[in-house]
């Protein structure tokens, strides 16, 4: 099931929701993990499977890590432990997401013609391994102590919040709200006003701008321009933002809800001066997973530049391979390995000695990485993705895009131009500033809701149920996830 | 007062299920053409294929109350943020549609293929075969697009067809394009909300062929044109309705010969079902949106027109262009036939052994011919 669907809006979670105050507070943990299931196995039941047995193994993995270490056996029991943990998790990963990935490469390098399992991704599988092996690895690095009761570490795991899109919320994100945790009115309402602000971005936003992506895919030949690439490129620039950001608020939102606090995933991302900030404000918990349990693990930037430098590739390697199983994903990963080294060897040391430069400069040079990134992640198609980096950059495109094809590509622009903008601001940290400087200093102390928000709510929710109804495209962008 | 906000959160929510599944169940949209998804029944065998969630997800919206509102106000909101190019549809601020084909959706081996077939139906039958495009409307009508918008090049398209066929009259054998050009006639041959050309399309459609078999013009009002309806908004609304769309009017040709008219196999479902008729015109039509069946009452597999006045035999395969276009045509023959391998579950090959027309016409828009996947029917 997905946030943006009628399904989740109009049943699916006003009966969670009620079920979940109506029952006592004990209960309240069972109830959301067989609320979770059920969200989890609304596409494809027999996945559900997978979903318990993580939960059971990574609970007895726990609890004997809990063992070994009562008993003194750290560096052993546990140990082993932990390394099974991580083996059973990233095998189930591997098996259901890289099998047919190895097999295609396989047959292309040998020719061998291997038949593929065609296995269908179990969806948000990437995000919920990430999540039990944080859970073993903290509890073997003493930072949390073992989960006990099962129906409340099944829930962790399987808590559909943020269950099939992030963020990444670690064990010791949570470890305290999912035995104790306080629900209150506002802490609803305002998970209700972040739930709603997620879903406009999603629906009213992402949705919009995938459409215009999608129109400006079929083009091909001499109508691909390279006005029209651009645009195409610009727009899927935006989807991705705020499909990901929108779902992220979703999840967060749901998380208040029902009294939890999650990580914030994302951070305005587009508004960075350099690709290194970029990471640091997009898909944070991911970047964070990455850095505490593999970047800081492998020696970090402890052992020499050498050492780090390798550290930072197998990293950006594997963040690439995360996204999907596929090549354009890894040589993705490994554009923003070589982009991040070329900051931390010489641009960041430019950067900072031209401080007072126009910072919009680096913005625009962030940009462009960054666009010229998500062509390569949007097309698994190697050959597309160069057919379209070639359409941004050759002199050719250019001259096809400002001559023959001039009035075309000006009809796209014109005509995507009012929404652009809205993109462009929607995108920025303007937008909030605007709204704390409207509502007042009364309101901006996060309390209940004040009237204006309630009526910012009110409309997201009606307009987005609009365009819901309305069939209107609205795609799920992280099955490869 | 304040608490009771979460409460009213979860009514609206529940509302909007609950105006979907208490509401009357509909079955048909008018509005969009279609049949609509209704509740499914529970199984386990469903819910483990994932169907019945699949269908109560189609189902919460198409049985939502006010979905044709919705449709609109999504459609308006689009257009206040200054697209034209929604659902498929250019939509201009005039009220006009026209509908978007690229040349990315329209396969040049397909349209190739196509042509191939024909030449091979000719040659195997020993027939003369005719080949009429229909003129898409940025074709013969470029200033109907919005300007410069992207569009298929369909002078390009009509000159791949002149290469293949022959331009003179076609022979046992052979095929032959038509020649057709709206150019030089008055403009708006096309309604402004349907992708179909209007009776004045198909009236400069019927001239040309006729021109084609040697035969002389007729004037337009000699076919005694009657206006039956002002408020027609076509397939192209339905798509990317808003407040501002035109009406377009319905016009049919009276002064007809008296025919008799057998329909088999049909575009709603009911493939087996033959009825009779004496008129080319279902006026049932007339009263719900879908206007434009009221020609030959919309799709059928096969359609045979009977004029007893009438000499000769004609075979016409053909798209739904083709259904205001036939009663222009019925007064020069004693059979028409007409086939849309969309739905004809017959063999073509022997529907020609048996029948024996004496010319063949290949009716269809240009996209639509290009487009069309059911061609390697002819020979089979």
């Amino acid at each position: 099931m997905v946030f943006s669907s009628m399904v989740f809006l109009g049943i699916f979670l006003p009966v969670v929701g009620a079920v979940y105050y109506l029952t006592p507070k004990k209960f309240r943990n069972l109830w959301l993990f067989v609320a979770s299931l059920m969200f989890y196995g609304w596409g494809e039941p027999k996945y559900i499977l997978i979903m318990l047995f993580s939960t059971v193994f990574d609970y007895v993995n726990g609890r004997m890590i809990g063992y070994f270490d009562g008993k003194g056996l750290h560096d052993r029991g546990s140990k082993a432990m932990v390394v099974i943990s991580c083996l059973g998790n990233l095998g189930i990963l591997g098996f259901f997401k890289y099998t047919d990935f190895v097999i295609r490469s396989i047959n292309d390098i040998s020719g061998l013609g291997l038949s593929a399992l065609q296995l269908a991704l179990p969806i948000g599988i990437s995000f919920y391994t990430f999540q039990t092996m944080s859970y073993t690895i903290d509890v073997y690095r003493g930072l949390v102590k073992p989960q006990k009761n099962i129906i409340s570490f099944g829930m962790y795991v399987c808590m559909f919040p943020q269950l099939i899109a992030g963020p990444i919320v670690r064990y010791q994100d949570v470890a305290r709200e999912v035995d104790r945790r306080r629900e209150s009115e506002t802490l609803r309402q305002r998970g209700i006003y972040r739930f709603m602000i997620g879903l406009g971005k999603k629906v009213l936003l992402a949705n919009q701008a995938g459409e215009i992506y999608q129109q400006l895919q079929v083009f091909s030949g001499a109508e691909l321009t390279a006005p029209v690439a651009w645009l195409s490129a610009i727009m899927y620039t935006f989807q991705i933002y705020f499909d990901f950001s929108g779902y992220s608020d979703m999840a967060i939102g749901l998380g208040m809800f029902f009294g939890f606090h999650f990580p914030e995933n994302f951070d305005h991302p587009y508004e960075s001066t350099s690709v290194t900030e970029f990471w640091r404000r997009w898909h944070m918990t991911l970047s964070t997973w990455f850095r505490e349990y593999l970047y800081i693990p492998l020696g970090g930037n402890r052992r020499g530049m050498g050492r780090q430098i390798f550290n930072l590739f197998v990293v950006w390697a594997l963040t690439g391979l995360w996204h999907g199983a596929d090549w354009n994903f890894l040589l993705w990963g490994l554009y923003y390995f070589l982009l991040l080294l070329v900051e931390k060897l010489f641009l960041l040391g430019w950067f900072q000695k031209h401080e007072r430069g126009p910072k919009i400069l680096r913005r625009i040079y962030t940009m462009l990485a960054v666009t010229c990134g998500w062509v390569l992640f949007s097309h698994t198609d190697l050959s597309q993705a160069l057919l379209w980096w070639k359409s941004l950059f050759s002199f050719d495109g250019w001259k096809r895009g400002l001559t023959d094809h001039l009035a075309s590509s000006g009809y796209l622009w014109l005509h995507s131009l009012p929404f652009l903008v809205i993109l462009i601001l929607g995108c920025t940290s303007l937008p909030k500033r605007w709204w704390k400087a409207l509502i007042g200093p009364d309101e901006r102390r996060e309390g209940h809701l004040c009237r204006r928000e309630i009526l910012l709510t009110v409309c997201l929710f009606v307009v987005s149920v609009i365009y819901l109804v309305s069939g209107s495209y609205n795609p799920f962008l992280y099955f490869r996830f | 007062m304040k608490k009771s906000y979460t409460i009213l959160a979860f009514m609206a929510c529940s509302a909007v299920s609950l105006s979907s599944i208490l509401s009357p169940v509909s079955t048909y949209s008018q509005m969009e053409n279609r049949f609509l998804t209704t509740w499914p029944a529970p199984s386990l065998k469903g819910i483990l294929s994932g169907t019945f969630q699949k269908d109560l997800e189609k189902a919460l919206s198409d049985q939502f109350p006010l979905r044709d509102s919705c449709v609109r106000l999504s459609v308006e909101g689009s257009l206040a943020l200054g697209r034209q190019d929604i659902s498929g549809v250019y939509v201009k601020r005039d009220g006009s549609y026209v509908e978007k084909v690229l040349d990315s959706a329209l396969s040049r081996e397909r349209y190739r293929l196509n042509l191939r077939l024909l030449s091979k139906m000719a040659e195997d039958e020993k027939l003369p075969v005719d080949l009429f495009l229909v003129p898409s409307v940025g074709e013969s009508e470029p200033e109907r697009l919005p300007s410069q918008a992207p569009y298929f090049d369909a002078g390009g398209c009509r000159k791949m067809a002149e290469k293949q066929c022959l331009t003179r009259r076609s022979k046992a054998g052979e095929v032959s394009l038509i020649p057709v050009d709206f150019k030089n006639c008055r403009k708006e041959h096309y309604f402004y909300t349907d992708h179909h050309y209007n009776n004045r399309g198909a009236y400069e459609c019927a001239m040309a062929y006729r021109s084609y078999l040697g035969k002389a013009r007729r004037p337009y009002t000699s076919y005694g044109p009657k206006v039956v309806s002002e408020e027609f908004r076509g397939t192209l609304y339905s798509k990317a309705p808003w407040h501002g769309a035109k009406y377009d009017r319905i016009v049919l040709p009276q002064l007809l010969p008296q025919v008799s008219v057998l329909f088999e196999g049909g575009h709603d479902g009911h493939l087996s079902q033959t009825r009779t008729a004496d008129s080319l015109y279902d006026f049932r039509y007339l009263g719900e949106k879908d206007k434009y069946s009221t020609y030959l009452g919309g799709n059928h597999g096969l359609v045979r027109i009977r004029n007893k006045k009438g000499k000769g035999k004609l075979l016409v395969i053909k798209d739904s262009f083709a259904n205001s276009f036939v009663p222009y045509l019925v007064g020069d023959y004693g059979q028409v036939d007409l086939i849309d391998l969309r739905y004809y579950t017959g063999s073509v090959k022997s529907f020609l052994a048996k029948e024996k027309p004496d010319r063949v016409l290949v009716y269809y828009e240009m996209s639509d011919f290009i487009k069309e996947e059911k061609m390697s029917a002819l020979i089979r």
